[in-house]
């Protein structure tokens, strides 16, 4: 049986209670017994006397000894006298037992049979305590026995009332239900006789409790599987996504990286780290950059978007990523970054390409016109003496009518390749248009070009076989110059003049070892000529 | 209740009516008796049998008598307050330890007188008026019982 089981404590409270009770009342019976037993005796004793009272009258009276000790013996006799005495004036009669100071006794006056106002001694009556005690003992004994077996019926009775009734259900309750999964559909049963008692009340409420239970799981099964099906959606998007995506701690710890990001880190060859510095700053050539755009950013609630280069290359290929940084505060008040980081190295390519594109000739690969004005524009700004030669081909068209475009393109690539080798370094070489080529050399003087001239004529103007056709071919070269600032310090009237003196000399370039190269006629000396 | 006081008043008329009740009865000793007088206590102790002399160490012998039929009766009456009966009864128990013995019977007033006029130590009760001036001598009257 269990230690604190209900039976038990049942059992062992009833049975100290009936103890408890049982002891309590059969001292008080006792105690009243004891009373009561005393009162009677007094009782008995006074009807006792009255029946030897005439008795003890005459022996008194007449000083008969005898006859008081036939009444002394009478009283004797009785169990509940313990001794008897009896004092007149002519005798003293004691019985055996009698003591002087005896607890409790009775004394009874004793006087003449004819003039009862004459006393003539007393009759001394002990009581027998012992006697007394003993009776209420016994009747207290027997008093707290029966109130033993009844606490033993009543204490059975309970425990097994208690058992059947209280106990085994609860037990066949308790059994169902350690048995039973909540959120099944499976119920209490009541048990019998219990319908309508608190036990049944008890099962009615745990059932109703159960079917909440059920509602509820089943709500949060349903739940459950909705998450589940949308977190593997997410987790697809975010494991599948081309754009490495980190969530990260403002201080850089980092929380969840999808693939991406380790392809990224594995293409620049660098480790798997837990941290790489706050908004990945490591990885960065210019973290300041990216952490100042950031922060100013998020002081203005935005997300930061922005292009910034990695430190380290892939196979020296410079990666340009878009970073986009977002702040995420949830609902703790913990702050993380959210960093997607888009490769857009093509993108950068292509742009880089397409100014390219914008200052160079696609055919020559040599600077255009257009950059070649803004640079002279800047040199004009920055009033740097120049000198700007003009140059045509001579015989180009004829090449491109006889041979074709290829072989066009061929020669003027050619020339190209030529004038680039040739000029200096801080000079601008650039094809003008169609077969005319610029030069603008810096710090020139005079016969500085005449020497190149001689050398870009010398390197131009001799035979030049073709690939695509395996023909020689031959151009010619006229050159007009014109000086900044001397000639002139606008641009369109620098360029005017040079185009002025070259074809002042293009019919005569055409002909062998003819002058190639003209100066152009500034104003004031065309003046100064005319005067 | 009230008929109880009715018969009550009835029995005494009848017991008036009765002259017996109104005689008195003269206890008598020898003439040389030096006992002059008696007090009802020292009869008493005399005829119970507790004293069996009087009070000058003289023996005493008490006497009874059988007629005339109510004496008897009506000296324990008047002496001790009991019926006959009851002093018989008191005379069996005291009789059994022999510590005291009753008074001896005669068979007459006649008988009485002549024993006390005999007996110095004799004392007996005759009615006050069956003495008569020539009965009385030898005898003389220390008491008298009235009702």
């Amino acid at each position: 049986m269990n230690k604190s089981g209900l039976l038990l404590r049942l059992a062992i409270s009833i049975g100290f209670a009936a103890v408890f009770v049982g002891f309590i009342s059969s001292q008080i019976f006792f105690k009243l017994a004891y009373q009561h037993n005393q009162d009677k005796t007094q009782a008995n004793i006074e009807q006792l006397y009255d029946v030897v009272a005439p008795t003890a009258n005459i022996a008194a009276y007449l000083g008969d000894q005898e006859l008081a000790k036939e009444v002394i013996n009478g009283l004797d006799n009785s169990q509940e006298i313990i001794a008897a005495a009896f004092e007149s004036e002519l005798f003293s009669i004691h019985s055996d037992t009698y003591q002087a100071n005896h607890q409790k006794q009775t004394e009874f006056i004793v006087t003449s049979p004819f003039t009862p106002s004459e006393k003539l001694g007393k009759v001394i009556v002990q009581h027998n305590l012992a006697y007394i005690e003993q009776d209420s003992k016994e009747a207290a004994s027997f008093l707290s026995n029966s109130l033993l077996i009844q606490a033993l019926v009543v204490t059975s009775i309970a425990i097994f009332i208690a058992f059947y009734f209280i106990t085994k259900p609860i037990l066949i309750i308790a059994k169902s239900l350690h048995s039973l999964n909540p959120g099944t559909a499976r119920r209490l049963k009541k048990p019998i006789f219990h319908d309508k008692s608190e036990l049944g009340n008890l099962v009615e409420d745990i059932n109703l409790l159960l079917e909440k239970a059920e509602d509820q799981i089943s709500q949060e099964r349903l739940l459950r599987s909705e998450i589940e099906v949308l977190e593997k959606r997410f987790r697809l998007l975010f494991e599948n996504s081309v754009a490495p995506i980190i969530l990260m701690e403002p201080r850089g710890n980092i929380l969840l990286t999808n693939n991406a990001f380790k392809t990224l880190l594995e293409r620049i060859e660098q480790p798997i780290k837990k941290n790489y510095g706050p908004i990945l700053s490591e990885l960065f050539e210019t973290p300041e950059l990216l952490s100042r755009s950031v922060n100013s950013a998020f002081l203005n609630d935005e997300i930061a978007i922005g292009e910034h280069r990695l430190k380290f290359k892939e196979q020296d290929k410079t990666i340009w990523l878009q970073v986009v940084v977002s702040s995420i505060v949830t609902d703790d008040l913990k702050s993380y970054y959210q960093v997607t980081l888009n490769d857009v190295s093509k993108k950068r390519d292509e742009l880089d390409e397409l100014s390219r594109r914008a200052d160079y000739d696609a055919l020559t690969n040599m600077t255009n016109r257009h950059a070649a004005e803004k640079q002279i524009d800047q040199l004009i700004k920055n009033q740097t003496p120049f000198i700007f030669v003009l140059m045509d081909l001579n015989g180009f068209k004829q090449v491109n009518d006889i041979y074709g475009h290829d072989a066009g393109d061929e020669v003027l690539i050619f020339v190209a390749n030529q004038l680039k080798q040739l000029t200096p370094n801080d000079s601008i070489a650039c094809r003008w248009g169609g077969d005319e080529f610029v030069l603008v050399l810096k710090n020139y003087n005079q016969s500085d070009l005449e020497a190149l001239a001689e050398q870009i004529t010398m390197r131009i103007c001799k035979p030049y076989t073709l690939i695509s056709h395996q023909a020689n071919v031959q151009v010619g070269l006229c050159m007009g110059a014109a000086f900044y600032p001397y000639d002139s310090s606008h641009k369109p009237e620098l360029i005017h003049l040079a185009d002025k003196a070259m074809y002042g000399i293009k019919a005569e370039s055409k002909k062998k070892g003819g002058k190639n190269l003209a100066f152009s006629q500034s104003t004031d000396s065309l003046e100064r000529k005319y005067e | 209740m009230k008929k109880l006081i009715f018969l009550f008043i009835l029995l005494s008329i009848c017991s008036f009516a009765n002259s017996a009740f109104a005689k008195s009865i003269a206890v008598i000793v020898h003439v040389e008796n030096p006992t002059e007088t008696l007090t009802k206590k020292q009869l008493i102790d005399l005829y119970m049998g507790r004293y069996v002399a009087f009070s000058d160490k003289q023996d005493a012998q008490p006497l009874d008598t059988f007629t005339p039929e109510n004496l008897r009766t009506l000296f324990y009456k008047r002496l001790v307050n009991m019926p006959l009966s009851r002093v018989n009864a008191y005379w069996s128990r005291v009789r059994f330890t022999g510590r005291a013995t009753p008074p001896e019977i005669q068979q007459s007033e006649q008988a009485v007188l002549e024993s006390v006029a005999n007996n110095p130590s004799a004392i007996g009760y005759v009615f006050s008026e069956s003495l008569t001036q020539q009965n009385k001598q030898g005898i003389k009257i220390i008491m008298e019982l009235y009702e």
